[in-house]
C-alpha cells in the first residue's frame, strides 16, 4: 500500500462528548442540527432568534434556537499481538499496521483521539499508547507496533490461548465503561464461548471486530499433497494427507468459523469485517455506511 | 547370504557403531519439519497423513542406521566352503630328448606270440597318457616337456583338448640329446605353487634315463614336494637292453648309474614315491592304470573363502530408505 487512505467511520446514536468533533453530540452547542428552541431568557444569544417561532409562541417569549454540536469521541484499538498473529505474508500484523496508518488520518481528520492497548500473552503495558490526537498518531502505533519485540511464547499446550484470553481480558479492562468506537484486530483463533463474558464489558460502546486471516490459511494447500503442520501458538502438530475431499471440509471449516464469529457479534449489534492479506479503506467506508446507523 | 552367515557378522569399523544412536534423531520432532498455522481448528482430522508421517520417521532413522551400520563395514571372514575334489591335479613331466624317438625295449617274445610292429617310445607314452586323459576327464593335467630345459606346454586346466593337443604335439620333430631332469622337476613343482589344494597332486615323470641332481636342486625339489604335497610317478621307460634295472643293488651302482642315483634320490624324500618301470607299451599302460586308481579318490575339502563385505547391501537398502524420503519430500506442501 504506498499511499494511506482514509476510510469513514460512523457511531451509531449521539455521543455525550463536551469536546467539539464530528460525530453526533448530545450536547448543546454551535453545530448545524437542530435541537429546541430555548428562552432568550435562557440562552441569551440574540443571533439565534428564531422570529418566527416567537410570534406564533403562546406565551409571547423571544424564542431562540439551540444547536446540537458535534462531538469527538475517543477510538479505542485492541489489537491481539499473539504469535499466530505473525503468519502469513506480508503478516497479520502488517495488516493490523496498515489499518493503523489509515486509522490516524482518519481519526485526525474527524478530530477524535485514539488510544492503542496490544496484548499477546500478556497485556503488553510498553506498547499501550492512551487517547492522543494528532496527524502522526496512526504513523506512531504503527512503528510502535512492527517495532514490536515478540513475546516469548509461554510453553505449555493450552496455557498460550488461556493467557491470551486472560491477556485480552486485561486490555478489556482499562477501556471498560468508556463509549466511543472500538476495533478489536485479531484472527479470533481463541475458543470462542471464552470471550463472550469479555464483550459484555464492551457494550456501552460501538465494537468494530476486524478479523484479519491471511489467505494462505484460508485456502487449502493443492490436492495431493501431504501437509506437516504445527499450531504456532500450542505446538500442537497435525499431519493430513490432503484431498479434494479434504479441502473442501478444510472450506467448511472456515466457513463455519467464520459464521461462529457472525453469530457471536450479532448478539452484540456488530458485525465483524473480515479482512484477508490485505487493508482496503474503502471496504471499510462501506462497512461502516452499511451498518452504522 | 543365509542366517548362520548373518550371525558372524564382523565390522571392519566397529567404532562407527558408536554412532547408532544417532539414528534416533528422526524420532525428535523439529521445528522446520512442519509448517506453523496460526490455528488447527479447521483443519480436517486424518489418518492417512499421520500414518505417513510415522512411516516417513521410521524410514528415516531406518536409513541413518542402515548408513551407519554400512560405513561400519560388516562382513563376514570366516566362511569356509566345502569343496569336493574330483580327480587329481596330475603334472605330466615328458621327457622329450632324442632318445624318448628310439624304439621300446620289447620284451622277450613267448613262444606263439607274434612280432608286433615297432612303436616308439614317445609314441607309446603319448597312447598310455592320452588313454589317461580321455578316461579321467575329472582331473586336471598340466603337460611339461622337458630336455635341456622346460617347457610349459599346458597349465593345469580342465580342457582335456588342450592336453591332448600337447601330447600330439609331443611326437613331431627330434629333441636334442641332453636333458635336465632337476630344472624340468624344479619347474613343474612351481606349477602347483599358490594354487588352493583340490585334489591329491602327482607329478608323473615319464623318462628313459636318469640324471644326477646337485645338492642344491635335490634340496629345492625335496622341499617343493613336501610343501606342495605332491607324490611322485616315475615311470622309467627302459630303453634297450642295456638299460639299467633300477633295482640293481651294488655296492657302487649308485655312483655309476645315474638312474639307479636318481631312484635312491626319490626313494629318500619324504613324500610318496612309485617307480613303474616299462619296458613295452603294455607294461606302460598298467603303469598308467595303476596311477590312475590311485589317484582317483574324491577329496573333500574345506576352502576358507575371503572375507564377504555386506555393506554393499546396507548401502542398497539405505538408498531405497532414500528414495522413499524424496518421494515423501516431494508430495509434502513446503510453505503455504
Amino acid at each position: 500500500m504506498n499511499e494511506t487512505e482514509e476510510f469513514v467511520y460512523r457511531v451509531p446514536g449521539s455521543t455525550a462528548g463536551s469536546r467539539p468533533g464530528a460525530h453526533r453530540g448530545s450536547s448543546r452547542g454551535s453545530g448545524m442540527s437542530f435541537a429546541a428552541h430555548a428562552r432568550l431568557f435562557d440562552q441569551p444569544d440574540p443571533r439565534r432568534l428564531d422570529l418566527r417561532a416567537s410570534i406564533t409562541d403562546v406565551r409571547g417569549e423571544w424564542l431562540v434556537r439551540t444547536y446540537l454540536q458535534p462531538a469527538s469521541i475517543t477510538v479505542h484499538v485492541l489489537i491481539d499481538m499473539s504469535t499466530s498473529m505473525r503468519f502469513g505474508q506480508p503478516g497479520k500484523l502488517n495488516v493490523a499496521t496498515q489499518f493503523l496508518q489509515s486509522l490516524g488520518i482518519s481519526a485526525h481528520a474527524y478530530g477524535d483521539a485514539i488510544s492503542m492497548l496490544a496484548f499477546d500473552e500478556q497485556f503488553r503495558e510498553d506498547l499501550y499508547m492512551p487517547p492522543r490526537r494528532g496527524r502522526a498518531i496512526g504513523s506512531l502505533m504503527a512503528d510502535t507496533l512492527n517495532n514490536a519485540i515478540p513475546a516469548t511464547p509461554v510453553q505449555g499446550k493450552s496455557s498460550s490461548q488461556k493467557s491470551t484470553i486472560s491477556a485480552f481480558q486485561t486490555a478489556v479492562n482499562q477501556i471498560e465503561g468508556t463509549n466511543g468506537l472500538v476495533f478489536l484486530l485479531s484472527d479470533f483463533h481463541w475458543p470462542l464461548n471464552t470471550v463472550d463474558s469479555t464483550l459484555d464489558k464492551l457494550s456501552n460502546t460501538t465494537l468494530v471486530p476486524i478479523v484479519i486471516w491471511d489467505k494462505t490459511e484460508v485456502v487449502p494447500p493443492a490436492a495431493g499433497q501431504l501437509l506437516f503442520a504445527r499450531d504456532l501458538e500450542s505446538q500442537q502438530r497435525r499431519q493430513l494427507w490432503i484431498s479434494e475431499h479434504k479441502r473442501e471440509q478444510w472450506l467448511e471449516n472456515v466457513q463455519s468459523q467464520r459464521q461462529n464469529l457472525i453469530d457471536l457479534f450479532a448478539k452484540r449489534n456488530s458485525k465483524p469485517f473480515f479482512i484477508e492479506s490485505e487493508f482496503n479503506a474503502e471496504r471499510l467506508s462501506r462497512y461502516f455506511m452499511e451498518h452504522a446507523s | 547370504m543365509n542366517l548362520p552367515e548373518l550371525f558372524q557378522l564382523d565390522f571392519g569399523l566397529p567404532w562407527v557403531l558408536l554412532l547408532l544412536p544417532l539414528a534416533l534423531t528422526p524420532l525428535f520432532e523439529r521445528q522446520r519439519d512442519s509448517i506453523g498455522i496460526p490455528s488447527l481448528v479447521w483443519l480436517p482430522a486424518d489418518t492417512l497423513g499421520q500414518t505417513l508421517r510415522k512411516v516417513g520417521t521410521c524410514v528415516a532413522a531406518v536409513c541413518l542406521a542402515t548408513l551407519i551400520i554400512a560405513l561400519a563395514q560388516p562382513g563376514t571372514s570366516k566362511n569356509y566352503i566345502e569343496r569336493i575334489g574330483r580327480g587329481a591335479e596330475l603334472s605330466v613331466l615328458m621327457d622329450r630328448s632324442a632318445s624318448m624317438d628310439a624304439e621300446v625295449r620289447r620284451h622277450q617274445l613267448k613262444p606263439g606270440e607274434q612280432a608286433r610292429p615297432s612303436v616308439s617310445k614317445n609314441q607309446v607314452v603319448k597312447e598310455a597318457l592320452s588313454w589317461l586323459v580321455n578316461t579321467r576327464p575329472d582331473n586336471r593335467y598340466a603337460l611339461t616337456l622337458f630336455n635341456v630345459s622346460a617347457i610349459p606346454v599346458a597349465p593345469f586346466s580342465d580342457d582335456e583338448a588342450l592336453i591332448l593337443a600337447g601330447l600330439a604335439a609331443s611326437g613331431i620333430g627330434r629333441g636334442p640329446n641332453k636333458t635336465n631332469m632337476g630344472l624340468a622337476l624344479v619347474s613343474a613343482i612351481e606349477q602347483f605353487d599358490g594354487r588352493s589344494y583340490s585334489g591329491s597332486r602327482a607329478i608323473l615323470l615319464v623318462s628313459d634315463g636318469g640324471a644326477r641332481l646337485d645338492d642344491t636342486t635335490q634340496q629345492q625339489i625335496r622341499a617343493g614336494l613336501t610343501r606342495n604335497n605332491i607324490s611322485l610317478y616315475f615311470i622309467y621307460i627302459q630303453s634297450s637292453a642295456n638299460s639299467p634295472d633300477l633295482e640293481t643293488v651294488g655296492p657302487d651302482a649308485e655312483d655309476v648309474v645315474e638312474e639307479i642315483a636318481l631312484h635312491q634320490f626319490f626313494q629318500q624324500l619324504g613324500t610318496e614315491y612309485r617307480v613303474f618301470q616299462a619296458n613295452d607299451p603294455e607294461s606302460m599302460k598298467e603303469a598308467v592304470q595303476e596311477i590312475d586308481q590311485q589317484q582317483n579318490l574324491p577329496l573333500a575339502y574345506l576352502e576358507q573363502i575371503p572375507r564377504v563385505d555386506y555393506s554393499r547391501w546396507f548401502y542398497i537398502a539405505a538408498a531405497i530408505c532414500c528414495l522413499v524420503l524424496a518421494v515423501l519430500t516431494t508430495i509434502r506442501v513446503h510453505r503455504l
